[in-house]
């Protein structure tokens, strides 16, 4: 198989294949929505690896916390759902900075602290303002998939970018939903936020992905909390092409391959 | 005269040549060295996507190395992960991701001897150990070629070798881009080491 190949199939089509078919299982019994971050399994295994047991790369922990998050998404009640989703979320950054505890700074901690606190207040408010859209994450892991693949990490890239295309399936759905005033679950939402953050955490503490440019990207996903469904989306794109002109602006070697 | 000074300067001239120079291919003495960061270097080569070979170096290393003929010798060698240089900061930046070397969770490989084979002459040829590279550990036999040892200009003992061998990166589970990027890594090593 040749390099392209290589970086399209597990990247786009793979997880878009998935997603839709998930999306058409799902119109017989949407509880399949809530698994939909399983249509992302394939590729991280693809582009990952089979992860290893006990790893300290925190990547290779990246398919426990979707499933537990998943799990958490079948979670009935919304107190205990936000809840646990934000438990996963810490446990993941857990295992993202463990292995650098010798390491740890105040702003090392501060960036973790923020990382959680956004990540606390997306599944918090999703369970109580079902109109935050999936279209403002599938925007911020696009903008999370290029940042990474051009200045850092190919591999966070790729993966960002698969989860992206995952949800773009259903946010294509959600838009022809809108027009009958219908959406998607909420719920559906938790393991990609938190694999966003995740993602967005390794990228920074491992790849260095640079600062400025991370933070746009952390909040980028909050538009949804405070504005209204088209304006969030917009807010959110604009953060994220802020982020990636930042990056372009101050390294301008970025085309490298 | 002329035939007077013409033997002055061509003793002069032998004097200082000796001095300077190693006296090469001895056999080198027995004895621990520290080795030289200076003069020595640590070369990778892969293939890139079946067009060329990459070639990058390692540029922070430290070690020692015990040399005993008729005993136990050894070779153990720290090389700084984040010290890699491919000449492209951006290519080096992407090394030291997790996409490859992921430096920052596995700053050192480390390399450490096992066995050391001489040759008739009691210089070492074969040098058999463990490198520890990306959080794996696996072995690795490096072929030795010895350069020189003897005197140097600075009242010191110098030994110094080239090595070679090849290991596979996804024995160390590095595994990104099989196919793209190659998975056998030919190493080469100039060392330069003294006596201690």
């Amino acid at each position: 198989m040749n390099t392209t190949a290589q970086i399209l199939l597990p990247t786009l089509i793979l997880p878009a294949l998935l997603s839709f078919s998930l999306l058409g299982l799902g119109r017989r019994n949407p509880t399949v929505h809530k698994s939909l971050i399983l249509a992302w399994l394939p590729s991280y295994l693809w582009i990952n690896g089979v992860p290893e047991f006990l790893s300290r790369d925190a990547t290779h922990w990246l398919w426990l916390v979707a499933l537990l998050a998943a799990a958490a998404a079948f979670l009935q009640r919304r107190p205990p759902r936000s809840a646990a989703q934000t438990a996963v979320l810490l446990t993941g950054l857990l295992t993202v900075a463990w292995p650098l505890a010798h390491l740890i700074t105040a702003v090392f901690l501060l960036g973790l602290g923020a990382t959680l606190l956004i990540g606390a207040s997306l599944h918090y408010f999703s369970d109580h303002r079902p109109a935050l859209p999936i279209t403002t994450i599938a925007v911020s892991l696009a903008g999370l998939g290029l940042l990474s693949s051009f200045g850092g990490s190919l591999l966070v890239g790729q993966l960002a970018i698969a989860l992206a295309m995952v949800l773009s399936a259903f946010s294509l759905a959600e838009i022809f939903r809108l027009q009958v005033r219908t959406q998607f679950p909420s719920e559906l939402l938790g393991p990609f936020c938190t694999l966003y953050l995740l993602l967005l955490a390794i990228g920074r503490v491992y790849a260095d992905l640079p600062t400025g440019p991370v933070a746009l990207l952390l909040i980028a996903p909050t538009a949804g909390l405070v504005a209204r469904w088209r304006y969030s989306v917009l807010v959110s794109a604009t953060l994220v092409i802020a982020a990636l002109v930042w990056s372009l602006v101050s390294d301008a070697s970025a085309t490298y391959s | 005269m002329q035939t007077r000074i013409n033997t002055a300067i061509a003793g002069l001239t032998l004097i200082t040549a000796l001095g300077a120079a190693p006296v090469y291919a001895d056999p080198a003495a027995a004895g621990t060295y520290k080795i030289d960061p200076q003069h020595t270097s640590v070369h990778f080569q892969v293939n890139h996507l079946g067009f060329s070979e990459v070639v990058g170096r390692f540029n922070d290393l430290s070690g020692k190395i015990h040399l005993q003929p008729d005993g136990e010798s050894s070779v153990d060698v720290e090389i700084q992960t984040a010290s890699v240089d491919t000449n492209y900061d951006k290519r080096d930046d992407h090394l030291r991701s997790p996409d490859f070397f992921n430096a920052k969770l596995y700053p050192v490989i480390r390399f450490t001897t096992e066995k050391v084979s001489f040759n008739k002459n009691g210089e070492p040829e074969k040098v058999t150990g463990k490198l520890t590279l990306h959080g794996k550990t696996g072995p690795v036999t490096l072929s030795i070629q010895p350069v020189g040892a003897g005197d140097d200009p600075w009242g010191g003992y110098r030994i110094g070798y080239k090595a070679t061998g090849v290991i596979k990166r996804s024995d160390y589970g590095m595994n990104f881009m099989q196919g793209g990027i190659g998975d056998d890594i030919a190493i080469n090593l100039n060392i330069e080491a003294i006596k201690i």
